[in-house]
C-alpha cells in the first residue's frame, strides 16, 4: 500500500506507527538528508472543526483549530492548495468568526448559515523536527505526534513548496523505517469515531440507492425511514439552536414524509397511516413559525443592504423585533421538541416504519418501485400542469400558493425515486422545476414576510417609543418586498413555459423506461 | 491580490527590511503572502534563507510561458512564500529587455498569482531601470522609505516625478520614514515635518534600531526576534497602515 487513502490533504502525508519511535531515532533516520533539528514537546489539544453536515470535508478540504499553551491557531487545508494559518482569538462557530483573509473567504461560500462544531478531538504531545539545508532552512518537515493514553506515533510530513525532491526524499526515508506504514484511516475519522460520527454521515438528501425492480412498498418504506432518520438527527441541533439549518433539514424531512404518505396512498395503507398524518401536521405547524422568521432575519440583512442607508438604520428596531419574535418562538419550539408527545410519536412512528401495517395490501405495492414512481411523477406532473394552464399566466395569489405546494410533492417524489428511475433520465425535469420551484418558494417567503411586517408594524405602533422613520422604513420596505414579489410573479410565465416545454414533458413521459410504458 | 512595491532609487534606506517584515507579518495574520525579491544582490532571499530553485534563471522568469508559481519556494514563515534571487539576476534587465513590452512584463507574470496570494511584496533594487519600470505596472501601491535628510527628500520628489513619467494609470505612493535617529536634529525636524502624514507620509516613524541588525543577523523577521521592541512595533503599524490604505483584499 503506497497511497494514503485515508488523509486527502494534498501535500501532507500521515504516516502511522504501530511502535513508539524516540524522535531521536527518527532524527538519526533523516540524518543522510541534512540537518536535523528536533523541537521541544508541545502538548497540543487539534479540534476538527465541520459543519453537522460536512461541507468542510465535502470540498475536500479540512479545517483545523490547535491549542497549545493557552494560543489558537485555525489551520484550514483547501483541497487543492497549500495550507494556510491564522491565530484567532475567542470561539469561531460562524464563517463570520473566522479570520479576515484566505480562510474566511473560502469557507463563507462552502459554510453559508452552517455552524462549525467539533468534529473530533485529540489531544497530542507534538515534536516538530526539521530537515534543513546549509543555510539552515527548513526544507522537510515532519510532525512527531504521540496521542495521549497511545503509546502509537503518527508521523506527519509536509512537502514544501519549491523544496519537493527534499520533501519525498524525506517520506521514503520514514517509510523506510521498521513498521512505518501510510496510515490507512484519517486521524479526522478515527476522532469523529470517538463521537459516533463518520465524514460524510449526515447529508439532507435522499441519497438512496433504489433497484428499479424492488417492490414500491418496500422502496416507499426505505424512503420512510431514511426521512426518520433525518428527522432524528437534527432534532438535539434544532433544540440546542446550533445553526439555522437543523430546524430547516427537520422540517423538509416533515414534508417530505408528509408528501409521500399523501402521494403514495396506493403504496402505503391510509388508515393505518392517519394517526401519523395528524401528528406531522402538528410537527409541521409547530415548527413553522420558528422557521419563517430564521427565513426574514436571513434575508432582512439582505434587504437592508439593498435599500438607502438611512431607511435600512430606521429598520433596526425591526431588526431587533424578529431577534426578539425568534427567540420567543424557538423557546416553544425547543419545548415541543423536548416534549412527551414528540417523542412518544418519534417512538411510535419508528415501530410503525418496521411493522407489516405501513404498506397497503394491494397490487400496486407489490409492483416494481419504478413503473409506480413514474406514474406518479408522471400524474403530479400533469396536475400541475392542468392547475397552472387553468390559471393564465399571472395566477391570483392563492393559486401561486397551491402551486408551490403542487410543485413541492413534485419534486419530492422525484428525489424519493431518482435512483430507480435513473438520475439521468429525471435530470431535464429537476432543473426546470428547480426554477420555477424557486419562482415560487421565493414569491410565498415575500408574501409571508409582508404579513410578518404588518403584525410587527401594529405591534411597534403601540409602542410608544418607537419613531416615525422606522415605521416609514418599514413602509419602505414593505413596498419594497412588493416590488419583489411582482417580478416573481411576472417570472412565473417565462418560468413555466419551459417548464411545461415539449422537451421535458417528454422526458417525463419516459422515466417509466423507453418504451415500456407508453402514455 | 494586492501588490505593493517597496521602492526607491536611493540604496540602504530600509526597503528589503520594510518588504521581508511587512510580507512576513501579512502572512503571520493569515493572509496568503508572497515576496519577489527583484534585486540581484539578493538580501531577501538571504534575510530568509532562500536560494533560487536549481531550474530557476532569469530568462525562464522573463518568459511569458513559465508560470511564476514554479520558481516560488516556502520560507519558514508560514504562509509567507519567497520568490528569490541571487547575483545571477542581474541579467533580468536584459532578459525583460529582449521580449515585447517589457515594462508591462512583470505585472503580465503576476496576473496568475491572483486568487492565489492575498499580497505580493516586491522588493527592488535600488537603481532606475526598465525592471524598476516594469515595478511601477505592477504595483497597486508604491511603499517609499525615506531617511530624514535633505538627500533622501529630493530622491523622494525625483521618484514622483519618474513615477509621473512612466506611468499611465495611478499608483499610490506611500512615502514612510525610516531609519530615523532622534538623537539628530534633522532627522527630528523631518519627524516634525512630516508628523500626522503629511506630505503623503504615512504617519508610522520606524527608528533606527540595533534590533534590525540583529534580526538581519538571526536571519529572521523582528517578530521573531524581539516581539515588543520598539522597531517591530514600528513595523506592525506600518503594516496597519499599508492595509488600510490599500482596500483590503479580503472582501
Ligand atoms: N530601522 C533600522 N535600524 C537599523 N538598521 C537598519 C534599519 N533599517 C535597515 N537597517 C540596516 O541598514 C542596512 C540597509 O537596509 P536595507 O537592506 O533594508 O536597505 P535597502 O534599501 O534594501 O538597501 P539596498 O538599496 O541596498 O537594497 C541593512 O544593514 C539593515 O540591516
Ligand atoms: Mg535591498
Amino acid at each position: 500500500m503506497t497511497s494514503d487513502t485515508g488523509d486527502r490533504e494534498t501535500n501532507r502525508r500521515v504516516l502511522a506507527l504501530e511502535a513508539p519511535l524516540p524522535p531521536e531515532r527518527l532524527a538519526a533516520a533523516l540524518q543522510p538528508e541534512g540537518e536535523v533539528a528536533v523541537g521541544r514537546a508541545v502538548q497540543l489539544q487539534r479540534t476538527y472543526l465541520d459543519s453537522f453536515d460536512w461541507r468542510v470535508w465535502g470540498s475536500g478540504g479540512r479545517l483545523v483549530l490547535e491549542e497549545s499553551g493557552g494560543r489558537q491557531s485555525l489551520h484550514w487545508h483547501p483541497g487543492a492548495m497549500s495550507p494556510v494559518t491564522a491565530p484567532v482569538a475567542g470561539t469561531v462557530r460562524f464563517a463570520s468568526d473566522l479570520p479576515a483573509g484566505p480562510i474566511r473567504r473560502d469557507l463563507a461560500p462552502i459554510l453559508e448559515m452552517r455552524a462549525l462544531l467539533p468534529m473530533g478531538r485529540v489531544a497530542l504531545r507534538q515534536r516538530l523536527v526539521r530537515v534543513l539545508d546549509g543555510q539552515r532552512k527548513t526544507v522537510a518537515l515532519v510532525w512527531w505526534e504521540e496521542r495521549s493514553g497511545c503509546t502509537a506515533i503518527r508521523l506527519r510530513t509536509e512537502v514544501l513548496t519549491g523544496y519537493e525532491r527534499a520533501g519525498e526524499a524525506v517520506h521514503r526515508r520514514l517509510l523506510a523505517l521498521e513498521s512505518v506504514t501510510p496510515a490507512g484511516e484519517s486521524e479526522l475519522a478515527l476522532a469523529a469515531a470517538e463521537h459516533g460520527r463518520r465524514p460524510g454521515d449526515y447529508s439532507s438528501r435522499i441519497d438512496l440507492e433504489l433497484k428499479p425492480e424492488t417492490p414500491a412498498g418496500e422502496a416507499a418504506r426505505a424512503v420512510l425511514r431514511r426521512l426518520a432518520d433525518t428527522l432524528r438527527a437534527n432534532v438535539d441541533g434544532a433544540v440546542e439552536d446550533l445553526d439555522t439549518e437543523f430546524l430547516h433539514d427537520l422540517r423538509v424531512a416533515v414534508r417530505r414524509t408528509r408528501a409521500a404518505l399523501g402521494q403514495l396512498k396506493a403504496v402505503l395503507d391510509p388508515e393505518a397511516a392517519a394517526p401519523y398524518v395528524e401528528e406531522l401536521r402538528w410537527l409541521g405547524n409547530a415548527t413553522g413559525p420558528c422557521r419563517d422568521l430564521d427565513v426574514f432575519q436571513l434575508n432582512v440583512e439582505g434587504y437592508r443592504k439593498e435599500l438607502a442607508p438611512d431607511t435600512a438604520a430606521a429598520l433596526q428596531p425591526l431588526a431587533d423585533r424578529l431577534h426578539h419574535m425568534r427567540a420567543q418562538s424557538h423557546r416553544e419550539l425547543a419545548a415541543d421538541l423536548r416534549s412527551r408527545r414528540f417523542s412518544g410519536f418519534i417512538k411510535r412512528w419508528d415501530a410503525f416504519l418496521d411493522s407489516d401495517r405501513l404498506c397497503a395490501d394491494t397490487a400496486t405495492a407489490t409492483l416494481p418501485v419504478r413503473s409506480v414512481a413514474a406514474d406518479h411523477i408522471q400524474r403530479a406532473y400533469g396536475r400541475f400542469l392542468n392547475r397552472a394552464q387553468g390559471m393564465g399566466p399571472q395566477p391570483p395569489a392563492e393559486g401561486m400558493h397551491r402551486l408551490r405546494i403542487d410543485a413541492k410533492k413534485l419534486r419530492y417524489l422525484l428525489e424519493f425515486f431518482a435512483s430507480a428511475l435513473g438520475k439521468s433520465a429525471a435530470r431535464p425535469l429537476v432543473r426546470e422545476l428547480k426554477a420555477i420551484q424557486d419562482t415560487l418558494g421565493a414569491y410565498h417567503d415575500l408574501h409571508v414576510q409582508q404579513l410578518r411586517l404588518q403584525e410587527v408594524g401594529r405591534e411597534l405602533l403601540t409602542d410608544n417609543g418607537t419613531g416615525a422613520d422606522t415605521l416609514l422604513a418599514m413602509g419602505r420596505l414593505s413596498a419594497f418586498l412588493e416590488t419583489r414579489q411582482e417580478q416573481h410573479h411576472h417570472d412565473f410565465a417565462r418560468r413555466f413555459a419551459t417548464f411545461s416545454d415539449k422537451s421535458v414533458r417528454k422526458a417525463v413521459a419516459r422515466l417509466g423506461g423507453a418504451g415500456e410504458r407508453a402514455r | 491580490m494586492r501588490v505593493i512595491a517597496v521602492w526607491s532609487i536611493k540604496g540602504g534606506v530600509g526597503k528589503t527590511t520594510a518588504a521581508v517584515n511587512l510580507a512576513a507579518l501579512a502572512a503571520r495574520e493569515g493572509a496568503r503572502a508572497l515576496l519577489w525579491d527583484l534585486d540581484p544582490q539578493g538580501g531577501a532571499s538571504f534575510l530568509l534563507r532562500v536560494s533560487p530553485r536549481r531550474k530557476a534563471s532569469p530568462r525562464r522568469l522573463a518568459r511569458r510561458s513559465v508560470e511564476l508559481r514554479r520558481m516560488v519556494r516556502a520560507t519558514d514563515v508560514p504562509n509567507l512564500d519567497l520568490l528569490p534571487s541571487d547575483l545571477t539576476y542581474r541579467t533580468l534587465e536584459l532578459e525583460l529587455n529582449a521580449r515585447k513590452s517589457p515594462s508591462r512584463r512583470l505585472a503580465v507574470k503576476l496576473t496568475p498569482l491572483d486568487g492565489h496570494y492575498d499580497w505580493v511584496v516586491l522588493d527592488c533594487a535600488p537603481s532606475v531601470t526598465l525592471v524598476s519600470e516594469a515595478v511601477l505596472h505592477a504595483a497597486d501601491d508604491l511603499l517609499v522609505p525615506v531617511i530624514p535628510s535633505a538627500l533622501s527628500l529630493r530622491t523622494l520628489e525625483q521618484t514622483r516625478r519618474f513615477i509621473a513619467q512612466t506611468r499611465s494609470k495611478a499608483v499610490r505612493v506611500l512615502p514612510f520614514l525610516s531609519m530615523v535617529d532622534r538623537r539628530r536634529r534633522l532627522h527630528r525636524e523631518g519627524c516634525e515635518r512630516f508628523a500626522g502624514g503629511a506630505e503623503g507620509f504615512l504617519r508610522t516613524i520606524v527608528p533606527m534600531s540595533s534590533i534590525v541588525e540583529r534580526a538581519a543577523e538571526a536571519r529572521l523577521p523582528l517578530f521573531a526576534v524581539a516581539p515588543s521592541s520598539r522597531a517591530t512595533r514600528a513595523f506592525a503599524s506600518l503594516w496597519q497602515e499599508v492595509r488600510e490604505q490599500s482596500a483590503s483584499p479580503t472582501d
